[in-house]
């Protein structure tokens, strides 16, 4: 034992993976026990973490500001209300709404790839515009003013709330665990180059875009997820609720207070969130004013967000996505 | 004739959108950031100039005087306080600060006005025009306000081209750090670069206010509107600016000629398609990358 | 004529950081009034950090101090800097492209007249007039460095400092270029000089001072150092 060697986990890694397994398996055994009111209030919880990990996705790992992501989440909402409407079951719709905003996106991705930066930012945003204005038009969802989902009533209301609850925690088990997988993998190696230093990076070129359309293409997924979970949880589709920026300001601000850039950070920015929209929401727009104050004072004085200050620089992971070096004295423990 | 008329009036408009592009245009030329607030300080221009103007008892045109310099001294305080601080953060930092900048300006000015449908009275000037024939007649407001576009436009080029501080804006804007090296203050030049832009937001806030209503929430609206002028055009040419905002006037009327609604969504294709096919701006000459 | 003798630059006991890799340990040195002092080493020794050092361009430890004919630089921009009367012609040249020649000589010029102005820099270097309108961003590499020479001449300062003046340019430019330098030398400038290429350095420097691994290895009158001297200064000793 006296060669340094290369390990992924670190101590509290080992003890969070203790801890979440056996804390998914009492969420997803919740429905039996907990009223329906407190499922209801994580499943909005859980869209907002599912929103957020897939914006830190974007943003965090692969560098890309997007404002438009709610462009995606409009498509998995109104996927739900064309499979209401052509008959399919809408909880069938959850999947199939990964499936559409993730095709849409791979288009997309060839159009405002070509825009950088800030300029990037705002392309995607006309492109949710587009969605919008063009979902409007149609008479047979609704046009502005919208619809609802009725293919849902056939369910008793304590079954159909478990089954979104699940829904919804499924969606936050892919998401976040997607992310964790996706960074462990050959491509989340390439997408830490490209962040730590994208012009050698660019001398790759042609794999650089590669990667980064496909964290496109995936974020636009579980954008669509997120949009079909909001759906059945509301049971309405509204082109300007669901198509709304304010969902990107919410992205945002909970990804730079949880911390960018970590797995851990957009979830924690999510309960912070939720928990400050419950308290304020009577504060009317009040409550948005000391958001986009915070997110602002995040971006300058705390970078790294809430899990930064949590775990004061020091090395805390508890989902390891990268190796470290462990140095003689401390591997022979 | 309506299709010519549709046109004209397109043109018109583009004057605004040129007017509201400038400064996001000269801000990014300079300081290489994207202002994600620029339409919602836009819309604060206007309720500036509605309070003022209602204060005072003078005409919006008058107000000016006063929203000018307040934007002015807004954008240089604003950069040498938060937006230089951000810079050094990389290129996520300034765009989550004007991010958030955003969202509070547009609560707060909804707090401070409700959502009420404003807009600023022009009195004749608003309601007079020119008519060329029986069908065909122009605002003197439109044409007004396409003319100052363009004045400023110019104003803008001659700053940058022929002046100390433009020479010290494209100076800083080549390589800020050697720019540091030959004794130029990169921050006073980034905050007087930032104070200028303001100064054309504060003009763009009072014609376009003058021309049309606005609300607290309208500032997304106008920061697209913006950013597709600068896109059209191509960056980094403040004609390009002008010709991008005459583009899209003439696609929204166009459009809305077709059917009312489809005015906004044709200004986004357009946008769209050259993006698609001269991602360099349509009066850049194609170039390969 | 100044008799060389008053210190003008002084660095005491620099350590220069680039986050946790020290570039520079404890380098004392002083520049007099008039002097050419020459900084010669092999890639990465630290002689452009020790630039860097004037300039405020890299963080050095609280106990090194810089001092600009007394005045200690601390804490100061690199903009300050420029006013108390260092500039520093940067390595690359790092000519703003989309200026024109005439445009990045008047960026740096100052406003109070001193022996050096546009046409004191056209005198010495005779094709510039004929670029004055191009952009700088479409000059050869030589003629960008007489361009980037003259932007330091006309901040008129105390110390002129020189960054790889020859980096990739062929000889007959260099050989031109430090013809000019001479010229500047004997106008009285005192310069702080990088250079590679060690001939052309001990051309016009007085003093030579050789890094190595951040730290000085020799320090000298240039007539009394020898070949082997630099050589050996340069690999090592054991070299």
């Amino acid at each position: 034992m006296t060669d340094a060697h290369i390990v992924r986990h670190t101590r509290t890694s080992r003890v969070a993976t203790g801890v979440v397994v056996p804390l998914v398996v009492v969420l997803a055994a919740l429905p039996y026990y907990a009223p329906g009111s407190v499922t209801r209030l994580l499943v909005d919880l859980f869209a907002l973490v599912v929103l957020a990990s897939m914006w830190n996705l974007l943003a965090g790992y692969g560098g890309m500001i997007s404002v438009g992501q709610q462009g995606f989440l409009g498509i998995g909402a109104y996927t739900v209300l064309v499979a209401d409407l052509v008959g399919l079951d809408p909880f069938l719709a959850v999947p199939i709404a990964a499936l559409v905003a993730g095709l849409v996106a791979l288009p997309t991705s060839f159009l405002v790839f070509r825009l950088y930066g800030g300029y990037f930012a705002i392309g995607t945003w006309v492109v949710a515009e587009v969605f919008r204005l063009l979902t409007v038009e149609v008479g047979a969802v609704g046009g502005g003013s919208g619809a609802s989902v009725t293919g849902l009533s056939a369910y008793a209301p304590a079954l159909r709330g478990a089954v979104i609850y699940w829904c919804a925690l499924a969606a936050l088990v892919a998401a976040v665990g997607g992310v964790f997988l996706l960074m462990r993998s050959r491509l989340g190696l390439a997408l830490t180059a490209i962040r730590d230093e994208p012009t050698a990076a660019d001398s790759l070129g042609v794999e650089v875009r590669s990667a980064k359309r496909i964290v496109f293409v995936l974020a636009a997924a579980g954008c669509g997820v997120a949009g079909a979970i909001i759906v059945l949880d509301s049971l309405r589709v509204q082109p300007d609720s669901v198509y709304g920026v304010q969902w990107s300001a919410f992205m945002i601000f909970m990804v730079v207070i949880g911390g960018l850039g970590t797995i851990e950070g957009p979830v924690i920015g999510a309960i912070v969130f939720f928990a400050l929209q419950q308290l304020l929401s009577p504060f009317g727009s009040w409550y948005l004013v000391v958001l986009g104050a915070v997110a602002v004072l995040a971006a300058l004085f705390a970078r790294r967000g809430l899990f930064g200050l949590l775990t004061r620089g020091g090395d805390v992971r508890l989902f390891p996505t990268g190796y470290r070096v462990r140095a003689p004295t401390e591997a022979s423990t | 004739m309506t299709w010519v008329n549709a046109v004209v009036q397109g043109l018109l408009l583009g004057g605004v959108y040129a007017l509201y592009a400038c400064g996001l245009s000269l801000v990014f030329g300079v300081l290489r950031i994207v202002n994600l607030a620029h339409g919602d300080l836009t819309v604060l221009a206007a309720f500036l100039a509605l309070v003022v103007g209602q204060a005072l008892g003078v005409h919006p045109l008058l107000t000016l005087l006063v929203v000018v310099p307040a934007l002015a001294a807004a954008g240089y305080a604003l950069q040498h306080a938060v937006l230089f601080p951000a810079l050094r953060g990389g290129e996520l930092a300034p765009l989550l600060v004007t991010f958030g900048l955003s969202v509070v300006l547009q609560n707060l000015l909804l707090e401070a006005f409700s959502a009420d449908t404003r807009s600023l009275p022009a009195g004749t000037l608003g309601t007079a025009g020119l008519a060329l024939t029986d069908l065909l007649s122009v605002g003197w407001l439109a044409v007004l306000t396409l003319g100052v576009a363009v004045a400023v436009l110019v104003g803008l080029q001659l700053l940058i081209s022929r002046t100390a501080i433009g020479r010290a804006m494209r100076a800083t804007s080549d390589d800020p750090e050697t720019a540091q090296l030959m004794g130029l203050d990169d921050r006073k030049v980034y905050a007087v670069a930032t104070a200028i832009a303001f100064a054309t937001i504060a003009v763009a806030g009072v014609f376009s206010g003058m021309r049309g209503t606005f609300t607290p929430t309208l500032g997304p609206q106008l920061l697209i509107f913006a950013f597709e002028a600068v896109i059209i055009g191509g960056l980094g040419s403040l004609w390009g600016t002008l010709v991008g905002g005459l583009v899209l006037g003439v696609a929204q009327t166009v459009g809305a000629q077709i059917q009312p609604s489809y005015g906004v969504l044709a200004g986004h294709l357009v946008f769209l398609a050259v993006l698609a096919a001269r991602p360099g701006g349509i009066l850049r000459r194609a170039e390969r990358r | 004529m100044n008799t060389g003798l008053t210190p003008l630059l002084r660095l005491v006991d620099v350590d220069a950081w680039y986050g946790h890799f020290q570039a520079l340990r404890g380098i004392d040195l002083t520049v007099h009034d008039g002097e050419t002092v020459a900084v010669i080493g092999a890639n990465g020794a630290g002689k452009t950090t020790l630039l860097r050092s004037v300039m405020g361009t890299v963080t050095l430890s609280p106990q090194s101090r810089v001092e600009l004919a007394g005045v200690e630089l601390g804490s100061r921009r690199p903009h300050e800097r420029v006013r108390e009367g260092v500039t520093l012609v940067p390595e690359g040249r790092k000519l703003f492209p989309s200026l024109t020649v005439r445009e990045n000589l008047e960026i740096a010029a100052t406003r109070a007249r001193g022996r050096w102005d546009l046409d004191s820099v056209y005198d010495l270097f005779p094709n510039l007039p004929l670029l004055a309108r191009r952009a700088a961003g479409s000059l050869s590499g030589g003629e960008q460095q007489a361009v980037a020479i003259g932007r330091g001449l006309v901040a008129n300062p105390r110390v002129l400092m020189l960054d790889e003046v020859s980096l990739g340019l062929a000889p007959v430019v260099v050989e031109r270029l430090y013809g000019a330098l001479a010229e500047i030398a004997s106008s009285g400038m005192t310069m702080l000089v990088v250079e590679q290429d060690v001939g052309q350095a001990l051309r016009i420097a007085k003093t030579v001072l050789c890094l190595r691994a951040g730290a000085t290895v020799l320090a000298a009158p240039a007539a009394e150092v020898t070949a082997a001297a630099v050589t050996a200064a340069y690999f090592g000793a054991s070299a």
